[in-house]
């Protein structure tokens, strides 16, 4: 503002206040520790963004009742393949020791949440932040995914909800095996220049031929994800690691742009005489979770 | 339009942002909405406060797109600052000038956020993508400037 064409020194001073008020601010927000900066964040969205966030959950939920049916046919369809699969199965040699040792086997406890992604050019589409289940105290990585397949993996707290990667992210590795062909190897995510990202197996035998289409399955080696969740499709062969391993081009099992309603799973306590993986696994058991535990593969999934 | 009637405008286009913010990640062109809002609300003020405004607009924008907090504060408050300091610079005070300052600010604003925080030097995010958005933008921010001079005629 101009008094008769004279500028207040006043004013002036109090421009380069803020000005300097604003850069120091933001100062600050760039030197902030992930784990801070992810407080910070849900503080906001916990506050002034809350009626916003608010309106996308409800507007979300009316129009998922139609995706929902659709999702439903789908499901029905992958379990009645995976019944008649089961069925059509000869039974093995030594069930019985199997059926003794499967009750026995800690699947853990599954816990539904909500996940809502970052903007892509304007903020990073390969992080999400979860609501529902409340992360604090908890052991980090936290494995989440759908009945569809894997999703990603909550990598610290946000607020009281859960800040993580989808496996579109690059540090995402995660051990699969190919279903009925017995090979296994790690997965991570390739992005082509301006495409989709898309999934790689790495480590696969140079002998062993895995044919287009083959499902892909979490091992549950380091006790991170579950074992037996959908990871992708094998789509095609890329080239040979140095000659000696196989690589293939992997179709994802879910997209994270359509990912909304998920599942993260809660690990079951190890036993004691079982040491965890400490590379990625947490290094003390935890405690027993409360609910009765799914005992086989398909509930887990589910 | 009185400078109420701007502000006015400008809270729409926040809350419009912000509201309908799934629907902006859809599609690689489209309106800027928060940049509109931060223009018009930076050329009602002084380059300080400009600042100021910026700050907090561009920490909510990366509390909800869960982008680097401090880079995306730090674009959102020197766009600010430059759009009130050039509009005290040239005296600007005529709503004619308005949509000129609307598209360049938010082109700028586009640019700055492809190159630093996306990593994107590609010429169609910043000659097609940011021209259109800005372009996009412009238009949204004179329907929005009409449809509250209407309401408050």
């Amino acid at each position: 503002m101009r008094d008769q064409g004279v500028r207040p020194q006043g004013r002036k001073l109090l421009d380069v206040v803020f000005f300097s008020l604003a850069l120091i601010l933001s100062g600050i927000a760039a030197g902030l520790s992930s784990a801070l900066e992810s407080q910070v964040e849900s503080a906001v969205r916990a506050t002034a963004l809350y009626p916003f966030l608010l309106l996308h959950r409800l507007a979300a939920e009316r129009g998922q009742v139609e995706r929902r049916v659709e999702g439903l046919l789908a499901e029905r369809d992958s379990l009645t393949e995976l019944l008649l699969r089961y069925r059509d199965r000869a039974a093995p040699v030594g069930e019985e020791s199997s059926a003794q040792v499967l009750p026995a086997l800690p699947a853990g406890s599954v816990e539904a949440a909500v996940v809502y992604r970052g903007r892509p050019n304007v903020g990073n589409p390969d992080l999400f932040v979860l609501s529902g289940p409340d992360f604090r105290g908890r052991e980090f990585p936290v494995a989440v995914f759908t009945g569809i397949g894997l999703v990603g993996v909550v990598r610290a707290p946000h607020g009281r909800g859960g800040r993580g990667e989808f496996w579109s992210h690059p540090d995402f590795r995660v051990s699969v095996l190919a279903e009925g062909e017995g090979v296994s190897g790690l997965v991570r995510p390739e992005r082509a220049d301006g495409g989709q990202p898309v999934l790689l197996l790495e480590g696969a035998p140079f002998q062993a031929d895995i044919p287009a289409g083959t499902l892909l399955v979490t091992t549950g080696i380091s006790g991170v994800y579950p074992p037996g969740v959908p990871v992708g499709h094998i789509r095609e062969p890329a080239e040979a690691e140095a000659g000696w391993m196989k690589r293939y081009f992997v179709e994802p099992s879910v997209r994270p742009e359509e990912v909304r309603d998920v599942f993260v799973w809660n690990r079951p306590a190890l036993p004691a005489n079982v040491e965890a993986d400490t590379a990625s696994a947490p290094t003390e058991p935890e405690p027993a979770p409360t609910e009765p535990a799914p005992t086989d593969t398909a509930s887990v999934r589910r | 339009m009185s400078p109420t009637g701007r502000w006015f405008v400008a809270a729409l286009l926040l809350v419009l942002h912000f509201a309908l913010h799934p629907l902006w990640s859809r599609w690689p062109v489209a309106p800027d909405l928060v940049a509109g809002g931060l223009i018009l609300g930076s050329l009602q003020l002084r380059w300080g406060r400009a600042a100021a405004f910026g700050c907090v607009i561009g920490l909510m924008e990366a509390a909800i797109s869960l982008g680097p907090m401090g880079l995306t504060m730090l674009l959102f408050s020197l766009s600010g600052a430059l759009v009130g300091w050039v509009r005290h610079l040239i005296y600007s005070d005529s709503g004619r000038v308005t949509p000129v300052f609307v598209f360049f600010g938010t082109w700028l604003l586009r640019v700055a956020i492809a190159i630093f925080v996306a990593g994107d030097w590609s010429a169609g995010t910043l000659l097609v993508d940011g021209v259109g958005s800005a372009a996009l933008t412009t238009a949204a921010c004179w329907v929005a400037a009409r449809l509250v001079s209407a309401v408050t005629r």
